[in-house]
């Protein structure tokens, strides 16, 4: 009874709502402006794989194939990569792996820092939530980073668990990251081949959206505000001058 | 236009006698020639009203608890629809209303607003200002981040310097030893009721300046202009177009430069055993913080924060010349110039390392400050006083 | 303002006049300015309301939640029950003894009901009988009062012949033992059956309904 008396009230809510949120729904909520048909996804969101997907979304693929095996992105979700994957079953099948929901952080697979020290040299994997803002060099750093792994030249000792990568910025190049990246480990279902520097970029570019997702629909909206400012602003000022003038 | 016909008019008029003479009052209101500092205020009602909306869609998603305020915070980041958009608001939202803020106070003291009569709105906005301090401060603690939590651990302890009661007040406020969820609780409730407060000192001291009227920046030139206009129709389009300048800085900050504003450590949560390398507070709370750090006795450092707004509030007293517009009073306005310089040499220093050179450059700002306000102000006042005395004694005879 | 008054009395037609044929800069500047600040204020309301929204990921999880449950009911002897929840909804179980099946039945019972035959649709098609039921020693009913969603009690209904019942603790209304509300009772519909089938003969399947496969709670007449 209470519903049928919500509704009405509701619907002019929800009508205003979608009227005046289009364009930022357009953007926002849209999982891929440059993929497939959003009507073919719907239908059958794990049948027909996409031709194209976005940097992000190979790098997502990435993330939960290689990087989360040590490394833990606790701020966010698995629920919220349902912009990059559009299929929920799919995003629940990986939380279900890691014995987690749709609801529960990206945990790291260690059950405690001094486990996770133990497997990788001494260095905790660090959490991956705002890596990109938060590491020193950026997202251009981590991009080179990955790619930076060189066989160890002579004159260099490495510790065991230890890894030759100029880049890399701590401990003097010898990195206790073993390398992730490896030509052609991922099938990517748009084709895309994955070469070292690909995945470097496409998983830098996930870092990226994981540390602020809403980047491109923030700029849209920017954008749009200014516009409508500019338009306000003048009309005001035409106003005003009419205003000193007629006074 | 002839509205006394209006049927709805008139039904309002009988029911609520005093809205039409509110409405009269306010469009009608008389305003002297003011430039465009003078819409500083619109701005400012703005960005508090789009505080005060926004800060109530955020409490709705946030929990004032130590084990979910951060992650709450990162909730309404990443999960809830907009969120993002709101938190944006209300986190630019604040620093944008302090620097129209600070342009108001400043504003003040340069026009000489704060003069009989309008002592009660130049106290009022002062209080306001003290109000919305402790309102961003609060606030900066609830997403119990790396800085939330020492900046807040930092300043409170600064009260441990109150000789004698100091530790125990301390506890008291804190609600335990130490800054934790009890604070946290006391922190987001002091937070979210003093925007209300705000709201109603706002309308105090709007009321206040109404019953003096705005002050004529004109008076003091070589050619007063005694006209006014009414408030409506020239003086709204005026704010308006003032504030949709405003506006898009905000828009322009919010959405183009959001790590212009946030802390990076603030995005790490609260680690009591693990203090981040620099402490700083946001840039508009950085002047105090570092009249605090530069007197090298905790308990001179708190008095010299409090003293210096103190004198501010004393300043209609210290300064009791006729004349108010310091464009055309030489040591006044040197005097406030050397301030304006200093105030930012403060921000600058607040928001740095505490190498020997910044806290140098921030004593020397907190002398020119108590100079400007104890010394040169006074002096200026005594002595066109004693100009416009001599001069009126040498119209009488 | 009394001059004004008179002005108008007398010459309506000519105030009017001059404000309407041709509008001025300003009157069109000024209309533009609130119309185009009062839509923006309107817009800025969009991202508040849409706050209040719930989250995205889980609107997608709430629709693939798990719908079906399985309850086992070996333990229930005949004339007990027991509740359980089912999509956050309680689910009253009962096992009925051979007297209460044919209390079911009581013409003077049928008389005190609202809707003895379930004409109204609170259940799967199967169910549409004299025992509410799937299997008559088995009733299933979703314990939410038709009336403002409180959750009646399973009691003896004392006027009723001795069929089981459910009683409303809210405003007293009084369902028999095959969830069917009694006549003037604030309530306006029997308890509603839960879709439902039997996997073997001691499990029910909550969520599943083999007859009528298109029933679900979103199905029956009000919730």
């Amino acid at each position: 009874m209470m519903r049928s008396c919500l509704r009405p009230t509701g619907m002019v809510f929800l009508a205003a709502l979608s009227l005046a949120h289009l364009p930022a729904t357009a953007r926002a909520d849209d999982p891929a402006p440059t993929q497939a048909p959003a009507a073919a996804q719907v239908a059958a969101p794990a049948a027909v794989p996409p031709t194209t997907m976005r940097p992000e979304e190979r790098g997502l693929m990435i993330f939960q194939q290689v990087c989360s095996s040590c490394h833990s992105m606790e701020r966010a979700h698995y629920g919220d990569m349902i912009d990059l994957q559009p299929s929920v079953t799919a995003l629940q099948h990986w939380a279900q792996q890691r014995h987690a929901g749709l609801e529960s952080p990206i945990a790291s697979p260690y059950p405690s820092v001094a486990v996770g020290k133990a497997n990788n040299g001494g260095d905790y994997p660090p959490d991956l939530s705002h890596i990109a803002r938060t590491i020193r060099g950026g997202p251009d750093y981590i991009r080179q980073m990955l790619a930076g792994y060189r066989p160890v030249p002579p004159g260099v000792t490495l510790a065991p668990n230890t890894y030759y990568n100029p880049i890399a910025l701590t401990h003097h190049h010898r990195f206790k990251m073993r390398p992730p990246l490896h030509e052609g480990m991922i099938a990517f279902p748009d084709g895309t081949q994955a070469t070292i520097p690909q995945m470097a970029s496409d998983v830098t570019a996930f870092l990226q959206w994981a540390d602020d997702s809403h980047r491109s629909t923030r700029h849209f909206i920017g954008t749009a505000v200014l516009l409508y400012l500019a338009l306000l602003g003048g009309i005001l000022l035409a106003l005003w001058r009419l205003l000193k003038k007629e006074a | 236009m002839n509205d006394n016909t209006h049927p709805t008019r008139s039904w309002l008029d009988s029911r609520l006698p005093f809205l039409r003479p509110f409405c009269q009052h306010m469009t009608r209101f008389p305003m002297p020639p003011v430039n465009l500092l003078w819409t500083l205020g619109a701005c400012l009602m703005v960005a508090f009203g789009l505080m005060v909306v926004s800060g109530l869609f955020l409490s709705l998603h946030y929990q004032p608890d130590l084990a979910q305020a951060f992650d709450s915070v990162e909730a309404m980041e990443r999960r809830v629809p907009s969120g993002w958009l709101i938190r944006s608001i209300h986190t630019g939202g604040v620093s944008l209303l302090f620097a129209a803020l600070y342009l108001h106070v400043g504003r003040g003291l340069w026009y000489g607003s704060y003069k009989a009569p309008r002592e009660l709105v130049w106290l009022s906005g002062l209080f306001l200002m003290l109000l919305f301090m402790t309102t961003a401060f609060a606030g900066y603690v609830l997403p119990w981040g790396q800085m939330s939590y020492w900046g807040a651990t930092v300043i409170t302890h600064a009260v441990e310097a109150i000789p004698g009661i100091g530790h125990g007040l301390l506890v008291y406020l804190l609600g335990e030893d130490t800054l934790g969820g009890v604070a946290l609780h006391r922190f987001f409730i002091l937070h979210f009721t003093l925007g209300f407060i705000i709201a109603a000192v706002v309308g105090l001291h709007i009321l206040c300046l109404h019953g003096t009227g705005s002050s004529n920046p004109t008076l003091d030139s070589p050619h007063p202009d005694r006209t006014t206009r009414p408030f409506a129709p020239f003086y709204v389009v005026k704010d308006c177009l003032a504030v949709c300048v405003f506006l898009a800085l905000f828009a322009g900050l919010i959405f183009f430069l959001p790590g212009l504003l946030g802390k990076l450590d603030n995005i790490i949560p609260a680690n009591p055993l693990k203090t981040p390398t620099d402490i700083t507070p946001e840039w508009y709370l950085a002047p105090w913080f570092a009249m605090l750090r530069a007197v090298p006795s905790r308990l001179g450092g708190l008095i010299a924060a409090a003293t210096s707004l103190l004198v501010l509030f004393i300043l209609p007293w210290l300064d009791q010349s006729p004349r108010h517009n310091a464009t055309y009073r030489p040591l006044a306005r040197m005097g406030l110039g050397l301030f304006f310089i200093a105030f930012i040499i403060l921000i600058l220093a607040g928001m740095n390392r505490a190498t020997p050179l910044w806290v140098w450059l921030s004593r020397g700002a907190m002398l020119v400050w108590f100079l400007t306000f104890l010394g040169l102000l006074p002096l200026a006042a005594y002595r066109e006083r004693q100009a416009s005395d001599a001069s009126t004694q040498g119209d009488a005879p | 303002m009394t001059r004004n008054h008179d002005a108008s009395t007398a010459h309506p037609s000519l105030d009017e006049e001059s404000l309407l044929p041709r509008p001025t800069r300003r009157t069109v500047l000024t209309a533009g300015s609130v119309a185009l600040g009062g839509a923006g204020a309107c817009t800025l309301a969009a991202p508040f309301l849409d706050s209040l929204r719930r989250t995205r990921a889980s609107s997608a999880a709430s629709t693939q939640e798990e719908t079906v449950l399985d309850i086992s009911v070996q333990d229930l002897e005949p004339g007990a029950h027991k509740i359980v929840v089912w999509q956050g909804m309680p689910v009253a179980i009962q096992r009925r003894t051979p007297e209460m099946i044919r209390a079911l039945e009581d013409p003077a019972l049928l008389a005190q009901l609202l809707d003895p035959q379930s004409r109204i649709r609170q259940q799967p098609r199967e169910a549409e009988n004299a025992h509410r039921s799937l299997r008559p020693d088995y009733g299933v009913y979703v314990t939410i009062c038709t009336h403002l969603g409180c959750v009646p009690d399973y009691q003896n209904i004392t006027s009723l012949p001795a069929s089981g019942g459910f009683f409303c603790p809210c405003h007293g209304s009084q369902f028999d033992g095959a969830g069917r509300v009694l006549r003037n009772m604030p309530a306006p519909y029997n308890l509603p059956v839960p879709p439902l089938h039997f996997v073997d003969d001691h499990t029910i399947r909550l969520g599943e309904s083999l007859l009528s496969p298109h029933y679900g709670m979103n199905s029956i007449q009000q919730l």
